[in-house]
């Protein structure tokens, strides 16, 4: 998403925000504490919002790289994404896990759309703006997903941080 | 209590996401439905079920039909 600056620059926000918050998740993983860890959870939460508005979403799975960034949004969003699905803080936990979820109502949508107009069910290119690779893609995010599901035990629920 | 809450809400939310991932995709046949085999989510949802942990009616509707998914049947 652009904005322009004062002096006429485009600045890729989002974009920014999100690489910064990936910068934490791979430089202290479980360790983020403190503003680190607020700055994760706003941004999870933002990109979590940022689903409401379709334009938004398109670019935040956009696999092209912006001009201002080298890193496809999807690509930053997915390691985002991957890495906080698997958080040791249980809220950041379920704010990802609210960012996957709507992420997959987003994907959903054209799907049930395309089932409701009679197009044959599974059909591909029924998204707008589905990419090569989109099938790995989902094959990734849905393994991340499992994971989570996997290691939220019954007694052991992790840790939670206020 | 906080923490019992949290745990179900994760449970139901990564559930909810992983149903609407597989439901309808176009690579369900090509990649997904090995994957999720695979995987075994099937069991993983099923452990979920067995360990009493998750309690609400809603989410353990919602678990059963997504591991019924995941098993091809």
């Amino acid at each position: 998403m652009k904005s322009s600056t004062t002096a006429g620059e485009n600045v890729d926000i989002v974009g920014a925000i999100l690489k910064k918050a990936v910068e934490i998740v791979e430089n202290n993983g479980e360790a983020a504490k403190g503003g680190e860890r607020n700055l994760l959870l706003t941004t999870l939460r933002m990109v979590s919002n940022g689903f409401a508005n379709p334009l938004l979403a398109r670019y935040l799975l956009s696999t092209t790289p912006s001009h201002t960034s080298t890193t496809p949004s999807r690509t930053l969003l997915t390691s985002l994404l991957v890495s906080t699905l698997l958080h040791s803080d249980a809220l950041v936990r379920t704010a990802s896990a609210s960012l996957a979820f709507n992420i997959s109502a987003h994907l959903q949508r054209p799907l049930i759309e395309a089932v409701r107009e009679g197009k044959r069910n599974g059909e591909e290119g029924v998204r707008d703006n589905e990419e090569e690779g989109q099938g790995d893609w989902e094959v990734e995010v849905v393994s991340a997903i499992v994971e989570g599901v996997r290691r939220e035990g019954g007694e052991d629920v992790g840790e939670l941080c206020f | 209590m906080l923490m019992r809450f949290l745990y179900v809400f994760l449970v139901h939310r990564l559930t909810a996401s992983l149903a609407l991932f597989l439901h309808l995709s176009p690579y369900w046949t090509t990649q997904l439905s090995s994957f999720v085999e695979v995987l075994g989510v099937k069991d993983i949802l099923g452990e979920k079920l067995k360990d009493g942990s998750v309690k609400k009616e809603e989410v353990r509707r919602l678990v059963r039909e997504v591991a019924q998914m995941c098993s091809g049947n």
